[in-house]
């Protein structure tokens, strides 16, 4: 089995993204307004297609912590839990925990908004406060 | 076989072209299949279209409202920045006590005087007053009436001068008036209905009421400025000098007095001269 983990640090404009193909977990966390979004997301996309497609049987988890994402890493967002949803009703085990500050209405609105999209994977709300 | 075959073709040739329309019509509606398949599946994406440019906007709005609230934060503090600094501003250029200006910018003012004057020549006056036995009237009334007293007098001098006029507290129960463009004979005169405005006020504080007096010392310079800047504020500090000596000969007086010192030609001008 090839090893399709994926590590990118954070930077002041995008975000920790961090696969890790071993223990089947995908976190993301930070503020995201890269300067290029499909220069940033497009090797995130192909990991996570790739791992999926090489993990069968294999559950995976996704955490999600943004502080602040961009109109373009929405889009990016969006497209990313889109192929999650599919690989969920393919029969793939996927859990998305979308983590927020309960003070970031935005942010809790905005994991409400995407938790509508899911059927077969699992998304929870997670409020977490910073010092938790 | 060769019977079957030649009953088809028989059938064939009566409804051939029936036929022709019945296997045109079954493509036509394979073909239909596929197109239905075809907008089904673009109409699923179309959904989903949809639905992300509903939540971008959605997105777009909630970043503007945050954007305009963080404008508006920001605006408050930048207007609350900018009274704290003129605040301070003003602190640093006024006395806390009796809210004029203070000794150390009064002497900016009087050294922006005496350069204005440099092509003018115009007559430069100053007074010095000190209240009159102001000890007494702490010692009598407290240190509060004594507070008051400064105060009143203050606003008195500001209210009674004219606009190009300024004063400032010298220090302790002194104060200091610059009269721009004004003779020795006006300054004295403008002195002397200070003294007596000042001899006329009631001050109450603490259910008591007093009056006070004030001594004068009036200073004059006429002629040019001197030739350089270094003498410059030696200039000004000669003109108070004599303020002072005429405020000291007032008090020697008796008080409630203004004694003018004689016009001082600067020292420079009196060696061409």
């Amino acid at each position: 089995m090839t090893d399709t983990s994926l590590k990118i640090e954070a930077t002041s404009r995008s975000p920790e993204v961090h696969l890790d193909a071993a223990n089947g977990t995908l976190s993301m966390s930070g503020e995201s307004y890269p300067e290029d979004a499909s220069a940033f997301f497009g090797p995130v996309f192909q990991a996570v297609a790739e791992h999926v497609a090489a993990s069968e049987g294999q559950a995976l988890t996704v955490d999600m912590r943004f502080i602040y994402f961009n109109s373009s890493s929405a889009k990016a967002i969006m497209n990313l839990f889109q192929m999650l949803e599919e690989a969920a009703e393919d029969g793939k085990t996927i859990t998305i925990n979308w983590y927020f500050d309960p003070e970031d209405d935005m942010m809790e609105e905005m994991g409400e908004d995407f938790a509508e999209d899911f059927e077969h994977a699992t998304f929870n709300l997670k409020p977490e406060t910073e010092d938790a | 076989m060769t019977e079957t075959s030649r009953k088809a073709e028989s059938d064939f040739t009566l409804f051939d072209s029936e036929d022709r329309v019945l296997e045109h019509a079954s493509t036509i509606l394979d073909g239909l299949e596929e197109t239905t398949d075809l907008i089904k599946t673009l109409t699923t994406a179309y959904k989903r279209a949809v639905k992300d440019q509903k939540r971008m906007v959605r997105l777009c709005d909630r970043m503007q409202e945050e954007l305009i609230a963080v404008k508006e934060r920001l605006e408050g503090e930048v207007k609350a920045r900018a009274e704290l600094a003129e605040q301070f501003r003003m602190q640093a250029i006024t006395d806390g006590l009796t809210q004029v200006f203070n000794r150390g910018h009064f002497l900016e003012l009087c050294n922006h005087e005496l350069k204005a004057r440099s092509r003018t020549e115009a007559p430069l006056s100053v007074a010095l007053l000190d209240i009159d036995h102001f000890k007494s009237i702490n010692d009598t009334y407290g240190h509060a009436a004594g507070d008051e007293a400064l105060r009143v007098v203050a606003r008195t001098l500001e209210n009674s001068l004219r606009q190009s006029d300024v004063v400032c507290r010298w220090g302790g129960e002194e104060f200091s008036l610059l009269m721009p463009r004004t003779n020795s004979e006006n300054a004295s005169g403008l002195a002397d209905r200070l003294r007596k405005t000042l001899s006329e006020i009631v001050i109450k504080e603490g259910g008591t009421s007093f009056s006070l007096t004030a001594s004068f010392g009036v200073a004059t310079m006429v002629g040019p400025n001197p030739a350089c800047k270094a003498t410059g504020a030696d200039a000004i500090d000669l003109l108070f000098k004599d303020a002072d000596d005429a405020l000291y000969e007032a008090k020697g007086a008796g008080r409630n007095k203004v004694i003018t010192a004689k016009a001082r030609l600067l020292e420079t001008a009196e060696a061409v001269d």
